[in-house]
């Protein structure tokens, strides 16, 4: 029998074990939501065979002496019905070790994630082919494409490679220096509660509201989101303001194409600072669209990532222990991370259907899991026609999500809303 | 399908309130809607399994921190001296500290009175021991006692103030002051009742004063809307 196979974190997946806690799970999760009710044995049947395919999945977490590793995983993963604790902490000795969870739901298969895995764009390949394969076992006819991949092939080498590593990276390194932002006021939850607020938004009206003030829909949504901040700093703190900053991630895959399932993304951080004077609606807009349109390029990413990229490979930093590096880290995070923040948009754009699915696979959904400091952040994908905007937080308190759907309704965009709240 | 009157976003079908602003559904072509005939979108959280995985793990903390050390010492003690001696009084006290934080960890709900309850409890009997063991008078039930019951009995009713909205932040500092004047009153005339003593007040009205001043002067400012917002405007920071 052959030893096992092993990886080396990516260069952002060496964050997450560092400071993930019992607070903050650093997960995320994926969903589909199928047109008929799942059942679980044909679930665990398309989890077994899809799951070979992701060799980079496939793995739990060890400790090295300098780093920590991915190690194969030859158990089978189980599926469950999910029980109403998205994204909770993943424990590096539970369940075999796995960084990945399949639930099914009524009509829904969520995946989750541990963030040091992969990103939302590789949790989206792994969540389309499985439910392809569901849908297959089913007696379906479908076709692995459009993002899913065929359970049967052999993953290639670039799949699992770390591509911060193999882009090209400048000598000259972004600043990270940035001033706290604006947090909203927050009533933190209980740890491991996670509130989910999802809102279905149908694109077209959104994308013409978007289109008025010649921006996308990302930057239209920032704005929206900002704008609510700005509301509610003004009427709370109207003397002691502080920047308002939404993060952004951008996926590394849209410059410089790559296979890789493991992450390659960055982000950027479009807002506004009120100590410089008031804002309109649409001046914040266009501080976005312009930010966006200036900073989202590859040169300015990549000079973002080879300052990550440079610290990994200080043969200082390399030598440091282990345990050292993790108290390093985690006190570098407390101090920026979600500080510099006021929430987070990530937008995994349109998820295309696998052909012969769009019957058969109602939507897509992409949820973060809990913030690190008591926030609210925010995660979208588009599938057909309709939006779907997933707010979750770690406080009771649901300004931002409540004053940015408001202000889509007015707006005359209709928004329907769910979620798992108790209704006390 | 029903809308929010106050968001006017449209509810998904499971939801009996609105989830952004906590306003009710109602319908008044149906107003006895039928709670389980549409699920909701997501299985609903139950914090109570998360809080509960949560302090179990901190319950086995606080045993292994306190319990270990004190069955620690009472194995040196008898290995030194043959018997127990000293560590009754470090196993007790490390006893004590469980005591305190076990039962707030171990129950659900309620933490806060238990919070209360337990230390008391815990303090009490450590007390008795340490009277019972060092042979140095009777103290416990004349002064001990009754001190702990008031101090508790006092914090009891600052809580139930605070947690029903009776008392703002600037009046709980105020009670608080006023409570730790009655403590200390009530502590040396336990005191003195205990030893027969009959030369009056001696050190309480050196705290007393401070505390009834810096209180009644709260009570002012809370009740002084001028005055109050004079206060703020001068020490906001």
């Amino acid at each position: 029998m052959r030893g096992k196979r092993w990886f080396k974190l990516d260069n952002a997946g060496k964050l997450y074990p560092a400071v993930s806690s019992f607070r903050w799970s650093s997960a995320f999760r994926i969903s589909a939501e199928l047109t008929e009710t799942v059942d679980p044995k044909r679930l665990q049947q398309a989890v077994d065979n899809v799951l070979p395919r992701f060799p980079s999945l496939k793995v739990r977490m060890r400790s090295g002496l300098f780093w920590y590793y991915l190690e194969e995983i030859r158990e089978p993963l189980t599926v469950r019905q999910d029980a109403g604790h998205p994204c909770m902490p993943f424990r590096f000795k539970q369940d075999h070790g796995y960084l990945l969870r399949v639930f099914y739901y009524r009509s829904r298969i969520s995946a989750e994630f541990f963030h040091s895995l992969t990103d939302g764009s590789g949790g989206l390949t792994f969540i389309k082919t499985l439910a392809t394969e569901y849908l297959r076992l089913g007696g379906k006819k479908v076709q692995f494409d459009h993002g899913a991949v065929r359970p049967l092939d052999k993953p290639g080498p670039e799949e699992t490679e770390d591509a911060f590593l193999r882009m090209p990276l400048p000598r000259v390194r972004a600043s990270r220096k940035e001033a706290p932002a604006y947090h909203f006021p927050a009533t933190p939850e209980i740890p491991h509660t996670l509130r989910i607020i999802a809102a279905s938004i149908p694109c077209a009206p959104l994308i013409a509201e978007a289109k008025k003030l010649n921006a996308t829909v990302t930057e239209y949504l920032v704005s929206v989101m900002l704008w609510a901040a700005y509301q509610c700093q003004e009427a709370q703190h109207p003397r002691r303001k502080k920047p308002l900053r939404v993060s952004v991630p951008v996926n590394m895959r849209a410059f410089y194409p790559s296979p890789t399932m493991r992450n390659f993304s960055t982000f950027v951080n479009p807002g506004i600072d009120p100590r410089l004077g008031d804002y309109t609606f649409e001046e914040i807009v266009g501080e976005v669209h312009a930010y966006m349109k200036y900073a989202v390029n590859p040169k300015l990413l990549s000079a973002v990532i080879a300052t990550n990229v440079a610290d990994e490979k200080n043969l200082l930093v390399r030598l440091v222990p282990r345990f050292i590096k993790n108290w390093v880290i985690s006190s570098v995070f407390r101090k920026s991370g979600d500080r510099l923040v006021t929430s987070t948009l990530t937008n995994l754009g349109r998820a295309e259907l696998p052909t012969g699915t769009d019957r058969l696979i109602r939507r897509f959904e992409f949820q973060l899991g809990s913030p690190s400091s008591p926030l609210c952040n925010c995660a979208s994908v588009t599938t057909g026609g309709e939006l779907r905007l997933i707010f979750s937080s770690n406080i009771r308190e649901t300004t931002l999500p409540r004053e940015t759907l408001r202000f889509l309704v007015e707006k005359g965009v209709p928004v329907t809303v769910e979620s798992n709240l108790e209704d006390e | 399908m029903a809308y929010c009157v106050h968001c006017g976003v449209k509810l998904g079908a499971g939801e009996k309130r609105c989830p952004l602003c906590q306003t009710p559904v109602y319908d008044p072509a149906e107003p006895e809607r039928p709670a389980a005939a549409s699920p909701k979108a997501y299985p609903v959280r139950t914090p109570e399994q998360a809080l509960k995985r949560s302090k179990r793990f901190l319950l086995t903390l606080a045993a292994l921190m306190l319990l270990a050390p004190a069955g620690l010492c009472l194995v040196i003690d008898l290995l030194a001296t043959g018997g127990i001696t000293w560590s009754s009084y470090a196993s007790g006290a490390l006893l004590m500290l469980f005591l305190s934080a076990a039962p707030p960890l171990a129950v659900p709900r309620y933490q806060v009175y238990f919070a209360i309850g337990a230390p008391f409890l815990s303090l009490n009997g450590y007390l008795f021991l340490v009277e019972r063991l060092s042979a140095s008078g009777h103290w416990f039930f004349p002064i001990a006692l009754p001190s702990l019951a008031l101090g508790a009995g006092l914090v009891t009713l600052i809580t139930v103030l605070w947690r029903r909205g009776w008392i703002n932040k600037l009046t709980l500092i105020a009670v608080i002051f006023a409570a730790c004047a009655v403590e200390c009153l009530a502590v040396e005339w336990l005191h003195a009742r205990a030893h027969g003593l009959t030369g009056g007040l001696v050190w309480s009205p050196f705290v007393l004063a401070p505390c009834l001043f810096i209180s009644l002067s709260l009570f002012f400012i809370n009740g002084n809307r001028s005055v109050r917002e004079e206060v703020r405007r001068r020490v906001h920071f």
